[in-house]
């Protein structure tokens, strides 16, 4: 089965009117008959899916199948009801992202809940769940079982490396699979220091709405071409401009759009990654960057990761050079309920003995938003959310709502 | 070290699922990993469906016990649709709890008050049963028609568990999973794993008592006396 042909038996589903009426209403009105798309350049007038799209819509919307063929249903969020994705009844469609990746015996993966790897029928590696919110005990459970690879989000990753460090031979690690998509190129360093026999770092894209399984596949490195990645076979990506309009052939570049056409609970058409992308041809291309580039924007204005690189680094001392900035809803000191606040995870091998809550105001006061005005000022002035400098990832697990500040940044 | 309760076992094979040797997170020098067949099943899962017919099962489990493995192969082999979250996101399910017609939880004693609690505010009609994981040394706390304990020698491995009647009756009463081979001597319950020698033995430190009849369900029990 082709591409073309596949994306007719999911552009089929999706407009089914026993499914969520997603894709119905994002393609209402559009000149469409059963037999849609006779070709790509039809596909290519699909409106393009965005991440914002798809959460502006109720989450029943997005279990994209009716209720009677539930076959399993996984929540990732105890805030926002937001990250639910179900599973057909009829056809487990997992994708055995990691099992592809990951040529060991033994792995721990934090990035999907426990559960899934039941679903690696293929798969004859041990797979064992991590708890993020609960490091050391994974790391035990890790250690005792020996496991050669890992799975996860960065600060995660991160973050375990100490854990599992202090009870097992950390140089086992000879695999890392990372969530790609809030993978700072300075992450991906860190974690190659800290796990220094990893000698494969690859990338493994996921959705948010889907943290239960890779709704956009992870891509073999090609290699050839060590910064290449490969498109899997039930995977299509285009490569489209500013505007939305396709841009082709070999060294095309803009932005990645990726339409996955297994049989997902949700599958994603025409979703535009936010990943810049060079195309390399032969399904190959490499990931140049994110089109949102290192900006923070704020009401006060845009702050430069840069900016907020070089007053962490001035602040502890040349320290941290390594920290991930999210958005998300966390219980600041001074307020009663969860507030809307900029976190900044620093590594607490970078700041062994210093108070982190003094290393946040520090970092508030000597940061600028404007020539005028400092961090600390725009808080005040409600122009600029709290800021909170923390040594242990945020969320993971503990039901706060969390979304992604800003993307790699680019060295 | 502590240990939840003495436990022997051995080996593994390709495809086992691991689980840990404890429910305690927190005490990681003592945490063991221990294979489990995907081939055992988790036979209370389908016990109670089969008797409450449930349309869609929810699983509440903290991750580090990976009983979400063990909960979904189970429902797997029923082919019944399963709700899995992690403990700490149990609102979610219970938010869906008329859309999707939960008719079930499965989670750990610990997390029983405040998903009945959630339940009861999200939707005061709702009954699911609660079928609910006991560690070998803790005792229930609620007992309750619809409330199902059962002790897990380690997580996902039922060792004592309650039908519907026995639940019905008190918490201190448990029949016995025929899987093992049991052995008393009025202070300790050992079990043995007679199948493979994988798992062979576990002392469960409680006084009981052996009752053969009685249960409407046919099937023998005991009283335990200090639960």
């Amino acid at each position: 089965m082709d591409h073309l042909e596949k994306m007719r038996t999911l552009f089929a589903r999706a407009m089914e009117s026993t499914h969520s009426g997603f894709y119905r209403n994002l393609y209402r009105g559009l000149p469409v008959d059963p037999g849609f798309p006779h070709t790509l350049f039809e596909w290519e007038s699909l409106p393009l899916l965005s991440k914002a799209i798809i959460s502006a819509a109720p989450f029943q919307q997005r279990i994209f199948i009716p209720t009677n063929e539930v076959g399993m249903i996984r929540f990732t969020s105890g805030t926002t009801k937001s990250g639910i994705a179900a599973i057909p009844r009829r056809k487990m469609a997992f994708e055995p992202a990691h099992a592809r990746l990951m040529p060991v015996s033994r792995y721990m993966g934090f990035l999907v809940p426990h559960g899934i790897y039941d679903n690696y029928a293929e798969h004859t590696a041990v797979c064992i769940g991590g708890d993020s919110a609960r490091l050391d005990a994974s790391a035990a459970l890790a250690s005792r079982m020996r496991i050669e690879g890992i799975a996860g989000p960065p600060g995660v990753l991160i973050a375990f490396a100490s854990h599992l460090a202090a009870q097992y031979d950390i140089s086992h690690i000879r695999h890392i699979c990372v969530q790609a998509d809030t993978t700072t190129k300075l992450q991906r360093a860190a974690l190659a220091r800290l796990y220094p026999n990893a000698t494969d770092i690859v990338s493994c894209y996921t959705s948010v709405e889907f943290q239960g399984k890779c709704s956009i596949s992870p891509f073999p490195p090609d290699p050839r071409h060590t910064d290449a990645l490969q498109s899997h076979p039930d995977m299509y990506f285009e490569c489209v401009d500013a505007d939305g309009v396709v841009q082709k052939g070999v060294s095309a570049k803009g932005e990645l759009v990726a339409t996955t056409l297994y049989d997902a609970a949700f599958p994603l058409l025409r979703y535009k990654t936010g990943d810049e992308a060079e195309m390399l041809g032969n399904g190959r291309f490499l990931i140049t960057g994110r089109t949102l580039g290192g900006r923070i924007r704020f009401e006060a204005g845009v702050l430069l990761v840069e900016e907020l690189e070089r007053v962490i680094t001035l602040v502890t001392g040349g320290m941290a050079a390594d920290f991930e900035a999210t958005v998300g809803e966390i219980l600041v000191a001074d307020r009663p309920t969860l507030t809307l606040s900029l976190a900044l995870l620093v590594p607490a091998i970078y700041t062994r003995g210093v108070d982190v809550a003094l290393v946040g105001k520090q970092i508030e006061d000597t940061l600028r938003v404007s020539e005028q005005r400092t961090y600390a000022e725009a808080v005040a002035r409600g122009a600029c959310m709290p800021l909170v400098c923390t040594l242990e990832s945020l969320d993971y697990g503990l039901g706060r709502k969390r979304r992604r500040l800003f993307d790699a940044r680019e060295q | 070290m502590r240990s939840e309760f003495p436990l022997i076992w051995s080996g593994g094979r390709p495809g086992d699922d691991y689980v840990p040797n404890t429910f305690d997170a927190t005490a990681p020098p003592t945490i063991e990993a221990v294979p489990l067949s995907k081939d055992e099943p988790w036979e209370t899962i389908s016990l109670h469906y089969q008797t409450m017919q449930p349309s869609l099962i929810a699983g509440i489990f903290p991750a580090f016990t990976q009983l979400g493995t063990r909960f979904e192969h189970s429902m797997r082999t029923i082919g019944l649709p399963a709700a899995t979250v992690a403990e700490e996101q149990m609102r979610v399910p219970i938010a869906l709890l008329e859309s999707l017609a939960i008719g079930g939880i499965v989670l750990r004693q610990g997390a029983l008050q405040r998903c009945r609690e959630e339940v009861a505010r999200v939707s005061p009609t709702a009954a699911p049963y609660y079928q609910v994981i006991l560690s070998p040394t803790e005792a229930p706390t609620v007992v309750g028609e619809h409330i199902f304990h059962e002790i897990h020698l380690v997580p996902g491995m039922v060792g004592l568990f309650q039908c519907q009647h026995l639940a019905a009756e008190g918490k201190g009463m448990f029949h016995l999973s025929d899987r093992f081979s049991w052995k008393h001597d009025g202070s300790t319950l050992m079990v043995s794993d007679p199948a493979d020698k994988r798992f062979l033995k576990a002392i469960l430190p409680r006084r009981f008592a052996v009752e053969d009849t009685g249960c409407p369900c046919g099937e023998s029990f005991i009283r335990v006396k200090h639960l």
